[in-house]
């Protein structure tokens, strides 16, 4: 036994290998329970201090990238609150359309503005539809008569607006009954023209279309009656009309098809 | 004694920091270098056996503890393995770069040869099967970076022989 450990005493490199390789050895050869619980502890030493590092640098990236999810989710949901609050608009506008409209007599077929005339003032505009759309056809909004159809290639069509020269329409003041016909001349507002002087029009009146023309059903809006002019000399009423619609802001529009199709103004 | 104490500790964080952090920004397609290796080789070639040896069997140890199923197994193995570098330091003339980066793959593929057979004791169906997909892309890694790490400690001992010259 002496000269073992005079041996190893003599061979330090030797003897430093061996209780090394001895060492790792009976680490090995320890019960698994064991050697978890050296290891537990001895991760906690030395590996504590880069997985907590690691830990937090991956929460970090992850708020990062949670942040940027939010932020597109945040623009998505915008978009999708503009588009529903469209819809809801346009869902308002279709039910006050569908409240006046003669639906017995008349197929409704929806259409939205794809062009407006580009002359200094509009007086016709382009639409589709969802079906089909003939000529001569009256176009209306939620407030009241656009104008009618002047020309069709199947879905597309012009619609002669009621503010110019190429749409008249017979119509009737609600109030007084009194008959006559709703033109354009100049500028912004329509002429009820045809009233004779003995006629009673006053301002405020609503005019509604008399559908005496054959185009148009009786009952649209046209609009209101702003000025009334009588003048001796004349055999009818200067009556100024102001639209019922804002033709500076049609989207959709709904085309009315009766179950007889029109012949024409 | 206690600078040598410190020195050891710093060297364990330093095996903890390659293992963890510095293995998972340098792994490619999930393989990741052996730096347990390329610490004890560069230890053993740069130090006395006094400081290599428990040096490697700290670095060992540091690294053996990730697995506790095989604690001590792979201390072992990189244990043996400093010795047997340290053998060949002392018989081989190692001056020239290539004769390290040598040693270097030698010593990883002796780990990896030792430790899957003892991991997987010897079953050859396994084994063949981790050798080409898991060791070799391992040695092979392991190699190119030990390559760096030697070109890098031959570069700072340059500079410092230069300095000491100058000065």
């Amino acid at each position: 036994m002496k000269w073992v450990t005079s041996l190893l005493y003599r061979n330090k490199r030797f003897s430093l290998f061996l209780a090394g390789l001895l060492f790792s050895l009976t680490l090995f050869a320890l019960p698994l329970n064991q050697k978890t619980f050296v290891c537990n502890v001895l991760q906690n030493i030395f590996y504590w201090p880069y997985w907590s590092t690691a830990g937090i640098v991956a929460k970090v990236i992850s708020v990062h990238e949670v942040n940027t999810a939010l932020q597109a989710e945040l623009v998505r949901l915008k978009l999708e609150r503009i588009t529903f609050e469209e819809n809801k608009l346009e869902n308002e506008r279709f039910r006050e359309m569908l409240e006046f409209l003669p639906v017995a007599e008349f197929e409704i077929i929806p259409a939205h503005v794809i062009a407006y005339d580009q002359g200094r003032r509009s007086s016709s505009l382009a639409i589709k539809g969802n079906r089909e759309l003939g000529r001569f056809l009256p176009v209306v909004d939620e407030s009241g008569l656009v104008g009618k159809i002047s020309a069709s290639t199947g879905r597309v069509a012009t619609v002669s607006l009621l503010i110019g020269p190429n749409c008249r329409v017979a119509a009737r003041d609600k109030q007084t009954r009194s008959l006559g016909i709703v033109k354009w001349q100049s500028g912004r507002d329509l002429y009820l023209d045809d009233v004779a002087l003995d006629n009673k029009v006053v301002i405020g009146d609503t005019l509604i279309s008399s559908g005496l023309g054959g185009v148009f059903p009786k009952g649209l809006i046209i609009g209101v009656v702003t000025g009334v002019s009588s003048k001796p000399s004349r055999f009818f009423r200067e009556i100024t009309v102001k639209p019922a619609v804002d033709f500076g802001s049609l989207d959709n529009v709904m085309v009315l098809k009766p179950k007889s199709e029109p012949s024409g103004d | 004694m206690a600078i040598s104490i410190i020195k050891f500790l710093l060297l364990a964080y330093l095996a903890a920091f390659c293992q963890t952090i510095l293995a998972n920004l340098t792994a490619i397609g999930g393989v990741s270098p052996n730096f347990g290796t390329i610490i004890i080789v560069l230890i053993v070639l740069k130090s006395d056996f006094q400081v290599a040896f428990p040096a490697a069997l700290l670095t060992g140890l540091v690294i053996d503890i990730l697995n506790p199923e095989l604690f001590g197994l792979g201390t072992a193995i990189r244990f043996a393995i400093a010795a047997a570098v340290w053998e060949l330091k002392c018989k081989m003339d190692l001056k020239r770069l290539a004769a390290r980066v040598y040693l270097l793959m030698g010593a990883e593929a002796a780990f990896q040869l030792f430790y899957q057979c003892c991991a997987n004791r010897f079953d050859l169906d396994i084994l063949g099967h981790l050798f080409v997909e898991v060791s070799l892309p391992i040695l092979l890694y392991t190699s190119v970076l030990g390559t760096v790490a030697i070109m890098i400690g031959d570069l700072s001992v340059k500079i410092q022989i230069k300095k000491a010259g100058g000065g």
